[in-house]
């Protein structure tokens, strides 16, 4: 009779045991997919930017047709977005673009036709509120990676996380003095 | 002793600063003291409500301190969650005087029919020349000018008691109006209430019902509506655009 009732300890604590790894094995993957997801929202921004930089170029070409080295450094960050396939890849492209395109704006400084052109103020506007939701998303981003790695990273969780390959994410570090997306003054 | 006095001090003003709550009972939330009389405003804004089901929190503040008005805006979006969860249907307007900026945060439901450029040309032409004059008439004619394009983009879902009628090939809004019967049903039911309780309380439930509303009136002083407002968990993701003015 004796015996029954250490067994059924025993039983009792082994499965409390299960459930708690269960349920935190299952609070990683929620984790795990929502850096995912979150990560789609950046890629999405990412390569709205990377359709409209033609266009942009386009209008800025007709104004400023010798600023050569620009458009170059744009067209390189941009055939860079588009072999880049890790993540890492596609965070240093990014952060290419992002510093071609600043480069651009100061350019159009010295042009005041241009900044007087209605269809360039347009642009420019689509392309700030494209870098504004980059930064925004990104910023959503690495709340996400921050929340997953320190579940990760914490003890009991660590262990599961070795058990099934869970691995730290990469934040998305923003390229220097880019945390403000670029503003045309008009 | 007198540092933790300090250090409450300081936690006691930085909670102040995160919890910028919403003002009751109106869509105009003028902390920096920029806007003046706010009654056409905000009953313009309710009305923007009632026919397209978009709601627009329109917000000042003095000084931003050392962010910048596009976090500013969309972290005050998510925080009072302006339009309902999933439509994702809110705006929010921020004038802010230190430095002299205007943004419109666009909801993600609102990104489609109102485009980036749409909306910083509606700002260069309308709201900042206005607020540089120190009036609200260009506030008006801006929500009168995003009223038109999301109506004639589809996205507007009006209010109960509001119809809209389409020209013949569905395009264009040839009219909005209130619906002068479409509660029958609901007065009769009402009228019915009232008679019970009339009859049997005395009249307890009618009176305390006006009383609440009264309240509501009153504190409203811009003469819209005691709605409640916001926490609908709408959210934006940077879409809009920002101006000097």
């Amino acid at each position: 009779m004796k015996k029954n009732k250490a067994w059924i300890i025993v039983l009792a604590v082994l499965v409390i045991m299960l459930l708690g790894t269960i349920s935190s094995y299952n609070k990683l993957v929620n984790l795990s997919e929502s850096v995912d997801a979150q990560w789609g929202q950046v890629e999405n921004q990412l390569q709205s930017r990377y359709d409209k930089i033609p266009n942009l170029v386009a209008t800025v070409k007709g104004y400023a047709n010798h600023e050569k080295e620009v458009f170059e450094s744009l067209a390189d960050a941009r055939a860079k977005m588009a072999g880049a396939r890790s993540i890492n890849e596609q965070v240093e492209a990014a952060n290419a673009m992002e510093s071609a395109l600043s480069r651009l704006l100061v350019v159009v400084e010295n042009y005041p036709e241009l900044k007087a052109d209605q269809q360039f103020n347009q642009l420019m506007y689509e392309i700030s509120g494209t870098e504004n939701r980059i930064a925004v998303e990104r910023m959503r981003y690495n709340d996400s990676v921050k929340s997953y790695n320190s579940r990760v990273k914490r003890f009991p969780t660590v262990m599961l996380a070795n058990m099934f390959g869970y691995e730290p994410r990469a934040y998305f570090e923003a390229a220097k003095g880019a945390e403000v997306a670029p503003k045309v003054e008009f | 002793m007198k540092k933790l006095v300090m250090v409450l001090l300081v936690l006691l003003l930085s909670c102040g600063v995160l919890a910028l709550t919403p003002l009751p009972f109106t869509n105009i939330h003028d902390y920096a003291h920029l806007l003046g009389n706010t009654r056409d405003l905000d009953q313009r804004v309710e009305t923007l409500y009632e026919h397209t089901g978009v709601e627009l929190a329109i917000v000042t503040i003095a000084k931003l301190e050392n962010q910048s008005i596009e976090m500013f805006s969309v972290n005050l979006f998510e925080e009072w969650g302006i339009g309902r969860k999933g439509e994702d249907k809110g705006l929010l307007l921020v004038i802010s005087l230190d430095p002299r900026e205007v943004r419109l945060e666009t909801g993600y439901g609102l990104e489609g029919a109102l485009p980036d450029s749409f909306v910083g040309t509606k700002l260069d032409e309308l709201v900042a020349p206005s607020l540089a004059r120190g009036s609200n008439e260009g506030l008006i004619e801006f929500v009168n000018a995003i009223e038109e394009r999301i109506i004639s983009q589809g996205d507007a879902n009006p209010q109960a008691n509001f119809y809209l009628e389409y020209d013949s090939d569905d395009s264009m809004v040839t009219s909005i109006t209130r619906l002068p019967f479409a509660n029958l049903g609901f007065i009769i039911i009402i009228l019915i209430l009232i008679f019970l309780d009339l009859r049997f309380t005395g009249g307890m439930v009618l009176r305390s019902i006006l009383r609440a509303s009264g309240r509501g009136y009153r504190s409203g002083g811009g003469g819209s509506s005691g709605r409640n407002r916001y926490g609908g968990g709408g959210k934006s993701g940077g879409g809009g655009a920002s101006t000097k003015w």
